[in-house]
């Protein structure tokens, strides 16, 4: 055959692609690994505010894998983009950045947050030897007046 | 089309064109092109045409349509691939056998150097300051994150080594 070689690195590109698909919605299909971690948080009253265009905010969810789904996530951007505003429960609760994490405490961390950080400021148990960042750049706020 | 569905698209069709990169540059150089390249020669001129359309379209869907708003090397990197999209077609119509690939494979090493520059800038270690709730862009800032190390900037420079191995291809295809 005149072209084997090229239909066969063409065939070879497709199944990479396909694979890599294939193996994407088999990791989707497993439980996350920080269940646990993310209901708890949910329960001891944090709200983690996001935008979806924020690159932040996804590595954040990355953090937690497929358990990110059961985070206590709000959505601040009404549209996919920056420009088309941020919504009316984010302005009330004066959010000026993401990901920006609010506890029960009325206490806030703004930035990427290690799985660590979140579990010592919602008193959630956390066992694992996670590969996250540090919270190197936090700011940390109080609302006394509440 | 979700965000993260386009970020993973994304990043596997660089890593597909990674494999091509490698197959296709290792052949060249090893091969003198007998095993693919050669083969190649005659669609090489489709491959850059798309390339070259494919990632302005992407990265246009970032900005107009995603609003990702592209940071100052992004912005260098555009300069030098939107050209190539418009003298593709240029050389299409023209039938331009050579002086194509040489302002080609010039503003490819431009853009490439830039996405080289940009990639291993993101790599460096840096903190996790978060994102203005205005929008305001960094080139720190890893749009794609997949797979532990393809960021938009190592797309980018996969997509300008490529275009330099097809013009190549295609030069030579023409030069014989």
């Amino acid at each position: 055959m005149k072209h084997k070689n090229t239909i066969i690195f063409a065939v070879v590109l497709i199944a990479v692609f396909g694979a890599l698909f294939g193996a994407r919605a088999w990791t989707n299909s497993q439980p996350g690994q920080y269940d646990v971690l993310a209901q708890c948080i949910k329960y001891a009253g944090a709200t983690f505010y996001g935008a979806s265009w924020c690159p932040h905010c996804a590595e954040q969810k990355a953090l937690f894998g497929n358990s990110y789904k059961l985070l206590p996530y709000v959505e601040c951007s009404i549209g996919a983009t920056a420009a088309s505003g941020q919504t009316q429960e984010c302005k009330d609760a004066g959010i000026t950045g993401y990901p920006a994490w609010r506890f029960a405490d009325g206490s806030e961390l703004s930035g990427k947050q290690s799985l660590k950080t979140l579990s010592e400021k919602t008193q959630c148990a956390f066992e694992g030897t996670s590969t996250d960042v540090p919270a190197t750049e936090t700011a940390t706020t109080s609302s006394d007046s509440e | 089309m979700n965000i993260e569905t386009l970020n993973f698209t994304v990043a596997s069709g660089a890593l597909v064109m990674l494999i091509a990169l490698i197959a296709l540059s290792s052949d060249l150089l090893f091969m003198k092109g007998r095993m693919l390249a050669n083969d190649l020669a005659p669609y090489a001129l489709y491959g850059i045409l798309t390339l070259t359309f494919g990632g302005v379209m992407t990265s246009l869907t970032y900005s107009e349509v995603y609003g990702f708003i592209p940071c100052a090397l992004c912005w260098l990197q555009r300069v030098f691939l939107y050209p190539q999209a418009l003298m593709g077609v240029a050389g299409t119509y023209w039938k331009d056998t050579v002086m194509l690939s040489r302002y080609g494979i010039v503003l490819s090493i431009a853009g490439l150097a830039i996405a080289l520059y940009q990639y291993v800038y993101q790599m460096l270690p840096q903190g996790s300051l978060p994102c203005p709730a205005s929008g305001v862009s960094s080139c720190y800032d890893k749009v794609i994150n997949e797979f532990g190390f393809m960021t938009f900037p190592l797309v980018s420079a996969i997509s300008f080594a490529l275009l330099i191995v097809l013009y190549l291809i295609y030069s030579r295809a023409h030069s014989k």
